[in-house]
């Protein structure tokens, strides 16, 4: 077992940014020397080039080789400070960080597929802004201390907000503050929380290091021998302390999830944004929230979150139910799938508020195969709108006739969505909604509830938007997807229907990484040796002979 | 004679070259005159240069010496005037925008701007509170010329005449409490304020107390801030970056100064007032940095926006005093360093955006920004952000610094008033941001910037992205000396 970095995942993390930040530099130089401009295609080209390359190097050089067998954090590297006082960036994954860092690269190429600037003088700066916006996302899901995760955090926010405000719809400067000032709240929530962590570090650890691994780890990430004693996790908090800073890192980070009250700008986002930032949205930008939850606020406030269980449980039935029904009066293809995932994140978070095996790894599944679902419905409602110029549910109807591809695929999304069985959906829900039995049955069948309305509203936009006769003129001509689209929608079902089908890679993944979120939270005891994040993990069969679980 | 006064000297030549060579036609403006009133800059400014670049280069020769009793080169006043020269370069970069649109003749605005800035060196090296006033009339009044020196916008004029208000007021309280200081101690060097007399600790109280009130009121900190926002709707851009980045540079490392002559190294031995004084400044801090940042929340003139947005900056810095004696000093330099980047950028930015006569005055005329100058747009938003506290611009990395001080000195309340006005201040930047994203309502294309904004704006953002983005990769050569030196700096004060 080799203990050297491996810096696959910063060539990940970096090659996005690096392209991106080349972009701009031969574009200025083409302008400062009057250079006649690259024609959009070849920017175009670069993009995409990009984005696979990224994906391909993230299937390659992290997916193949992740050991499923190994507990805790892999392929760790970094770079920045020697020192644990010092500013530095950590990455490395463990199988949650791992299935949304598939995802995140996977769909960024497809997010430029599927939209596309007006002219061609901003395509530059169009594929700079999805270039460093996969790089944030692909950061922040890797950070493995909390200085790298707020840097990587906050500069997610420009180029969303430039995308948005720049390349929106309707109403873009008012969709386009929302999300900043809510985004705002968010970042300085993180802020305040690393403050405060960082200044109980120097008390209890004598160094004031926002690492989650420890430090020799660290050091050997950053190619340094220099190292310093104790991690994040080392901290010993009051139960008071915890309450305040676990409620603060909470708020911040499920205004991106987005957790119901705090969901107030996606539906109005997804409505003005382009589809490719829908897309990246529905996914990584969500992920981003769950990880943070999963990586930071549990493990480090293991008291306050049990403490907060049946609150987190509540509110996300109570999210679910409330977007659910919002749902169904929604006259808006684009804001209706919005609250589809307000509503779906309220389910993830009742899966998190669990606290146990199952549920944890309901709700990470959930979240991957939501967003792969609600990425796939958005590829086509912006298929649609090309066609037709609108997104009004009632500006369509029986479009299974002229464009029954679409359709077919239309439906494939919804009922995974729904938790169809056989369809990736439908393990995140049956996960979530076994392991809610272990906190209340009630709120298990509240959960199923808020569900059985959701299954009926996404069945009601099916039917309306596909189904009955062909009441528009100008729906009778419509083409159905061509063979971009079609591509694009296959590359997003397949996962669905694997996922569906047999979800045994995807769980052997992400169970050790939840395996070791409770361990970290006290709720599994496993063997001390084993469970040390180390750069080439470590085994896992230790936990198939130790590991069992404490009730809560 | 002391480098510190090198700059009257300049100040001197500059308006006797002037006065035997002329600064150019007066009248209404034509090319010519444009041209000859650019040239004419050329020429005091390089005299200007040279002025600075000779302290610059004297400064290592004579770091040490002074003036018995008057000045002191410490290790500390190094630090402060190279800050303040280094500045003094780029505000004079960008004064050559307003000599080349021919606003006003430049002998008289350089003359000004080297004697306060000589003002501002000897109040940096002051060791006596009478020499210290001086020094703070000689830096500031040149300034209230300064801001009404465009003489075609009115609001030029009234915004010198309340800083003339603001500044006599300060003055007077000053004054009054070197008055009290004197009667109480028989004594005006710096020193007295670290020995309370027994005989009369009421009048030493008073005193010392109406000193740092003058002094926190030169440097806009709330209550006494009003002016600042209309010095930078007012003021020619030069000056208010002159005013945002060596004055504000020079007051606040004199306040730093004196708050360190007067806490002594043992709390346990200083009186309950003396012990209670960076309380009350981080109180008044807190006020301003939760004022200015929702103030600037509901501008629409850009430069006030700016102007609220300085004073918000101008809460963080106070901020740090409470922990003067500790961490807090050289945090409190490395922000001013990152906040008058920002500034200096900003006003660049919105200078170069203002050449036509329809000028760049409020957030709605970024519009289309991002789309015809997108350069110009990365860099404000570098520039706002940084401003804002972003992560990734020395802003942030300047601010982490600070409020880590303020935790240290055990405020966690003041922490949260901190973290209050960065969602505020994000707020306040995002709707610039947004709106340069927007389409362009005006079909006349924006000024192209000049040689020398160009310049300046290149300079700023390089600065503050280095500073805030290197150290995250491990960078140390040029941010660990940056810091080291500035560290060195703040511990000569300690003795």
């Amino acid at each position: 077992m080799s203990h050297l970095p491996d810096p696959i995942l910063l060539f990940v993390v970096a090659l996005p940014a690096v392209v991106a930040l080349a972009l701009v530099t031969i574009g200025f130089v083409q302008t400062f020397t009057g250079m006649t401009p690259l024609p959009e295609r070849v920017w175009r080209g670069v993009g995409l080039g990009t984005g696979f390359a990224t994906f391909a190097l993230t299937l390659v050089g992290v997916a193949w080789r992740f050991d499923p067998e190994a507990i805790g954090v892999q392929f760790v590297t970094g770079v920045g400070g020697a020192l644990a006082t010092e500013p530095r960036i950590l990455l490395g994954v463990d199988g949650i960080g791992l299935c949304f860092v598939l995802a995140t690269a996977g769909l960024a190429p497809l997010a430029i597929l599927a939209s596309r600037p007006d002219s061609a003088d901003s395509v530059r700066s169009w594929i700079f802004v999805v270039l460093m916006l996969e790089s944030s996302l692909l950061g922040t899901l890797t950070s493995l201390n909390l200085h790298a995760f707020l840097f990587f955090w906050a500069q997610t926010l420009l180029p969303i907000l430039h995308w948005l405000g720049r390349w929106g719809g309707e109403d873009r400067g008012r969709m386009a503050t929302r999300v900043w000032v809510t985004e705002s709240v968010g970042l300085a929530g993180l802020l305040f929380v690393a403050f405060a962590l960082a200044e109980m570090s120097e008390a209890q650890l004598g160094h004031a290091g926002l690492d989650l691994i420890d430090a020799p780890n660290a050091a050997a990430a950053i190619g340094t021998a220099i190292a310093s004693p104790g991690t994040l996790l080392d901290l010993r908090i009051a139960a008071s302390d915890q309450r305040w800073l676990f409620g603060i890192l909470v708020v911040a980070l499920v205004t991106r999830l987005p957790l119901v009250p705090l969901h107030f700008w996606l539906p109005g986002a997804h409505a003005t944004s382009p589809t490719g930032l829908s897309i990246l949205l529905a996914t990584g930008f969500a992920q981003t929230a769950a990880i943070g939850l999963l990586r930071f606020a549990l493990p480090l406030f293991p008291e306050a979150a049990l403490e907060a269980r049946p609150i987190l449980a509540l509110v996300g039935i109570a999210a679910l139910g409330y977007a659910s029904l919002v749902a169904l009066v929604q006259k808006e293809l684009n804001r209706l799938i919005a609250y589809t995932s307000i509503g779906h994140a309220g389910f993830a978070m009742f899966g998190i508020a669990t606290m146990n095996v199952q549920g944890l790894t309901g709700a990470v599944v959930q979240l991957l195969t939501h967003g792969l679902a609600t990425a796939g419905i958005f590829v086509m409602i912006g298929a649609l709108a090309l066609r037709r110029g609108t997104t009004e549910v009632a500006a369509f109807g029986g479009l299974a006739r002229p464009m029954p591809v679409c359709a077919a695929f239309f439906g494939l999304m919804v009922f995974s969505l729904m938790g169809f069985p056989l369809l990736g959906g439908f393990i995140g829900d049956l996960f979530v909604l076994l392991g809610s039995l272990d906190l209340s049955r009630e709120l298990s069948v509240a959960a199923l509830a808020a569900m059985g309305v959701a299954a009926a509203y996404l069945l009601w936009v099916q039917r309306r938007v596909f189904f009955g006769p062909v009441e528009e003129p100008a729906n009778r001509g419509l083409i159905d997807l061509d063979r971009t689209e079609r591509a694009m929608l296959l590359a997003i079902a397949i996962p669905i229907l694997a996922i569906g089908v047999y979800p045994n890679p995807l769980l052997r993944r992400v169970e050790p990484a939840v395996l070791e979120i409770l361990h970290q939270m006290g709720r599994v005891s496993l063997p001390e040796s084993e469970i040390v994040p180390v750069v080439d993990g470590a085994s896992r069969s230790a936990i198939a002979s130790a590991g069992s679980e404490e009730p809560g | 004679m002391s480098i510190v006064l090198i700059p009257a000297l300049g100040a001197l030549i500059v308006l006797f070259v002037d006065a035997l060579f002329g600064g150019g036609p007066r009248g209404p403006r034509t090319a010519e005159s444009s041209r000859a009133s650019a040239l004419s800059g050329i020429r005091l400014g390089l005299i200007a240069v040279l002025t600075l670049l000779s302290v610059l280069l004297l400064l290592p020769v004579r770091a040490g010496d002074g003036v018995p009793g008057v000045f002191a080169l410490d290790a500390f006043a190094v630090v402060g005037i190279t800050l303040v020269v280094v500045f003094s370069f780029l505000v004079l970069a960008l004064s050559l925008t307003h000599f080349g649109m021919a606003r006003s003749r430049p002998g008289e605005p350089i003359g000004l701007l080297l004697f306060s800035l000589a003002g501002l060196l000897a109040a940096m090296a002051s060791q006596n509170l009478l020499v210290l006033m001086l020094a703070l009339e000689l830096a500031w009044l040149p300034v209230v010329g300064l801001v009404a020196i465009d003489s075609r916008r009115l609001s030029s004029s009234e915004s010198s005449l309340k800083l003339f208000f603001a500044h006599a007021f300060a003055s007077l309280v000053f004054a009054h409490g070197i008055a009290f200081l004197f009667v109480a101690t028989g004594r005006l060097d710096l020193a007295l304020l670290s020995q309370a007399p027994l005989a009369r600790p009421f009048l030493f109280e008073v005193g010392a107390g109406l000193l740092f009130t003058g002094l926190v009121a030169r440097c806009a900190v709330a209550p006494f801030h009003p002016w600042a926002p209309d010095l930078h709707e007012g003021a020619p851009a030069f000056v208010a970056a002159h005013v945002a980045t060596a004055a504000q540079i020079a007051c606040f490392l004199v306040l730093l100064r004196l708050l360190h002559a007067t806490l002594p190294a043992d709390p346990a031995l200083a009186s309950d007032f003396v012990r209670r004084l960076p309380d009350w400044i981080g109180g008044l801090a807190c006020l301003t940095l939760v004022w200015g940042h929702a103030m600037a929340l509901v501008q629409v003139g850009l430069r006030r926006l700016v102007g609220w947005l300085a004073v918000g900056q101008v809460g963080f810095l106070a901020l740090a005093l409470v922990d003067a004696r500790g961490d807090g000093g050289a945090a409190l330099v490395g922000a001013l360093i990152a906040t008058g980047l920002a500034i200096v950028g900003v006003s660049t930015t919105l200078s170069s955006l203002s050449h036509h006569e329809r000028a760049c005055e409020h957030v709605g005329d970024l519009a289309g920004m991002s789309s015809q100058s997108p350069a110009r747009a990365t860099l404000l938003a570098i520039f706002l952000l940084s401003l804002a506290g972003f992560p990734g611009t020395m802003g942030f990395a300047a601010r982490r610094d600070l409020l880590t001080a303020v935790e240290h000195a055990g405020h966690r309340g003041w922490l949260l008033a901190g973290v209050v006005a960065t969602v505020l201040a994000l707020t306040a930047v995002g709707r610039p941001l947004i709106a340069m994203l927007r389409p362009k309502a005006d079909p006349r294309a924006a000024s192209r910037a000049l040689t020398n904004e160009q310049v300046v704006l290149a300079i700023c953002a390089a600065l503050l992205l280095y500073f805030g983005v290197a150290p995250l990769f491990g960078e140390r050569m040029l941010s660990g000396a940056l810091a080291r030196w500035i560290e060195a700096g703040v511990a000569s004060l300690r003795g």
